[in-house]
């Protein structure tokens, strides 16, 4: 979180910004070319090099309805050949200072990975893309090691009279490096045996080669008639020998305070927090850099309620694993005040979040609006919500909009959260809560406003962020349906823009549902 | 007396000089912030400021010495490749210090530490109406003219008025003599063909510079990498290009310049 004298200063009527750019070494990677510092400034230990000219900045979005997000890029021209001391893919963050700043007093502002080193017409640029929406990989030297869940890729069988794995303790043919504990300590295996569907066991602990047992038939894999399964007596190695087990990676947890662990797990618990889970699950991002704060804004905003959030596979594309998970929830991953955070697309009424403050005309500089979002689909009848498994026996969320307002119309959203299961007791409440933070983007086209503003004041927001708008320069839909005649306190959520450093404006896409009480 | 350049290209112990033929008014100095000014809707204004520089235009309208053209092109050939070069006036001061003792409200007394650049011409004593400017850091990079009072001595002088007491807060200060540019370098995007030959004849020479943002910063903190570091003494021995500053050499570059023309072989 930005320091309060930096909030300040850059609301003051003249601000003269002053930029660092430094690299990380997150996990085992290790580039070769080493460190790179650099300053638009003369500062000791740093290359003076970064210029304004050639300086460039694209913002990242949120699609209201799919929340699907994009993320966005920073470049900075540069004066000098600074090839021997980068490398693509290094992690970089940015830093801005005014004079008479420490260096340490420096906040951050963009946190990313190097993507290219240009030259054209005799000018270097550095181009750098939002780390958000780059973590396909993990940061390892070793090629074996950078998907996420690396060690899930063997699995063993039940050993031969070791036990049954439907109904007590267990023993596997050979631990394999995949079976590895989650934050509450507990390991989960799935057993396939050879009639029957395969079911999860959950374990409390693994010792030589023996599960102890704490119960079959997790995540909705109720034993049905063909199971338990007969511990077949082949043995391994032998045809038709033992059940297999897989590993499985599951984190059982809130799906935000997952993703805080999946960012900055080490295996070893000493990078903060919620460095909870093994390496091979986790980025090993440094915690300074993951705003713990403001996930727990978020996830305070939802229902404490935890998923089962599982993997059976390494992941060699990360960024859409992670990305497939939150986004059934409106959930994604973003970049708050330079730092790595995961947020849910919030219902605005009466809310506030990290970023939040009023917009008036004091900061706009130039309103572009759509009385209804192009970017949104179609209204929608109906949203309905579905657990994992729904169909055993379950009923979806639903949340219903009489009146449509535009066509055309009349389809069903359907939201499906995967990693929500019934057998885990959250189902009914999480399918709740998204049916009632969602419905009303999907039921109602909202209003966008695209906004420009001066200076640098609005800077701390982000995309997730609740703000208010004041303008007495335009009237919001809502004034011909009995709202609000004039647009001052309007609650909106962000859904795009940024800062950008180099020309001295904020630019920020909000958008509003109407028929809500929406003002502050 | 008219202005002159120098430059020391890499690696030479010696700088070179240009005189340019044309007096030091012709020179043209003003300042140049890099700054994004807005005004939302309700007439509040927001300024951000990134650097302030001044720019210095050098204008010689009428060449006519084939020497001094080939001397031209080999500066050019050094600035484009980020080098940096000073301007004065023959025989001028070159001036430049930081300052020790600032200015205040109730003391018009300057002092200075070593003169940066005294051996290029002589150690400077200012003298009853002297004309000196006074820069602070980037990116505020404030600016005054002031005159000298009375001298104190090589390390210091008296104002006639001091500038306002503001400049107490900045972390250094600047001063030299006006009329000496200590550090300049080629502008960016400055036009590929400064000198022109019009009735290839005679030739002409627009030379966009500027002061480098934070040059005087570099200087503050660590002066051994600034401008002539070793301050070698200028060589009276005007030499023209060093090796790999040949603008189109026929043959690549050639150590040897002695009487080079760069139309040699123009058609």
């Amino acid at each position: 979180m930005w320091s309060p004298q930096f909030k300040t200063d850059l609301a003051a009527p003249v601000v003269y910004p002053l930029f660092l750019v430094e690299s990380h070494r997150f996990g085992s990677f290790n580039p070769t070319s080493g460190e790179a510092k650099l300053a638009s400034f003369n500062a000791e230990g740093y290359w003076q090099c970064l210029s304004r000219e050639g300086a460039s900045v694209q913002h990242g979005e949120l699609t209201p309805g799919t929340w699907e997000r994009t993320y966005g890029t920073m470049t900075f021209g540069v004066t000098a050949d600074i090839r021997g001391i980068i490398a693509r893919g290094m992690a970089v963050s940015v830093r801005v200072g005014m004079p008479g700043y420490r260096i340490g007093e420096f906040q951050p502002v963009f946190l990313g990975r190097i993507r290219d080193f240009r030259w054209s017409r005799g000018r270097w640029s550095l181009e750098l893309v939002e780390l958000a929406g780059s973590l396909q990989n993990r940061f390892a030297d070793d090629v074996s090691e950078q998907n996420l869940f690396f060690k899930l890729q063997d699995h063993s069988k039940i050993d031969t009279g070791g036990g049954d794995a439907s109904s007590g303790d267990f023993d596997v043919v050979a631990a394999v490096d995949g079976y590895e504990r989650n934050s509450a300590g507990n390991y989960l295996v799935r057993v396939t045996p050879d009639d029957g569907g395969p079911y999860y066991v959950e374990a409390s602990a693994l010792t030589g080669t023996t599960f102890t047992w704490v119960r079959a038939g997790a995540l909705d894999t109720p034993l049905d008639s063909s199971d338990p399964p007969v511990v077949d007596t082949n043995g391994p190695g032998v045809t038709g020998g033992g059940e297999r087990v897989d590993a499985i990676a599951w984190i059982d947890a809130h799906p935000l305070d997952a993703v805080r662990m999946i960012l900055t797990s080490t295996g070893f618990q000493l990078n903060g927090p919620d460095d909870l889970l093994p390496k091979s699950w986790g980025f090993e991002i440094d915690y300074g850099y993951v705003d713990r704060d403001d996930i727990q804004a978020y996830i305070d905003a939802t229902i404490p309620d935890h998923w089962d959030i599982i993997s059976d596979k390494g992941q060699p594309d990360a960024q859409s694993w992670l990305s497939g998970v939150l986004q059934p929830a409106g959930m994604f991953l973003s970049t708050h005040q330079g730092c790595l955070t995961a947020r849910a697309a919030l219902l605005y009424v009466g809310r506030q979040t990290p970023g939040s403050l009023t917009i008036n005309d004091d900061d706009l500089l130039d309103i572009q609006y759509s009385t209804w979002d192009p970017l949104s689909p179609v209204e929608y009848r109906r949203e309905r919500v579905f657990y994992a498994n729904s169909s055993l026996g379950g009923s979806p969320e639903v949340l219903s909009e009489d009146n449509l307002a535009t066509r055309p119309a009349k389809a069903v959203r359907r939201r499906d959260l995967t990693y929500v299961f019934e057998s885990e007791g959250s189902s009914g409440d999480w399918t709740h809560e998204v049916a009632f933070r969602l419905g009303p983007y999907d039921t109602r086209v909202p209003e966008r406003f695209s906004v420009v503003c001066a200076g640098f004041r609005t800077a701390s927001i982000s995309i997730g962020d609740i703000v208010f708008l004041t303008s007495q320069y335009l009237v919001p839909r809502t004034a011909r349906q009995g709202g609000t005649e004039i647009l001052e306190g309007l609650a909106c959520l962000v859904v795009g823009g940024g800062p950008d450093w180099f020309q001295g404006t904020c630019e920020w896409d909000l958008i509003h549902v109407p028929n809500l009480s929406s003002t502050q | 007396m008219s202005a002159k350049i120098w430059y020391t290209p890499p690696g030479a112990s010696d700088a070179v000089e240009i005189d340019l033929g044309i007096p030091l008014s012709a020179v043209e100095d003003y300042p140049v912030l890099d700054e994004a000014e807005v005004e939302a809707f309700s007439g509040l204004r927001r300024k951000v400021i990134f650097t302030t520089s001044r720019y210095v235009d050098v204008t010689i309208e009428l060449i006519a010495d084939n020497s001094v053209v080939a001397q031209l092109e080999g500066l050019l050939s050094h600035l484009r490749r980020d080098g940096l070069c000073s301007i004065a006036e023959n025989g001028s001061d070159t001036f430049g210090a930081f300052l020790t003792s600032y200015p205040t409200l109730t003391s018009s007394t300057i002092r200075w530490g070593k003169q940066l650049w005294e051996d290029y011409s002589s150690t400077y004593s200012p003298s009853a109406g002297d004309l000196l400017v006074m820069c602070g850091p980037a990116p505020k990079l404030m600016w005054a003219e002031v005159v000298v009072f009375s001298s104190g001595s090589s390390s210091s002088a008296v104002l006639t008025a001091a500038p306002v007491d503001y400049w107490a807060t900045e972390p250094w200060i600047f001063v030299r003599s006006k009329g000496f540019w200590p550090i300049l370098r080629l502008r960016s995007g400055a036009s590929p063909q400064l000198i022109d030959h019009g009735n290839r004849v005679v030739w002409s020479l627009v030379l966009p510079l500027e002061v480098p943002p934070n040059a005087y910063d570099m200087l503050a903190s660590e002066p051994s990498v600034g401008f002539h570091p070793t301050n070698d003494p200028l060589s009276t021995d005007v030499r023209t290009h060093q090796a790999g500053e040949v603008p189109g050499a026929p043959d690549g570059w050639s150590p040897d310049l002695v009487g080079y023309n760069p139309w040699i072989g123009w058609r």
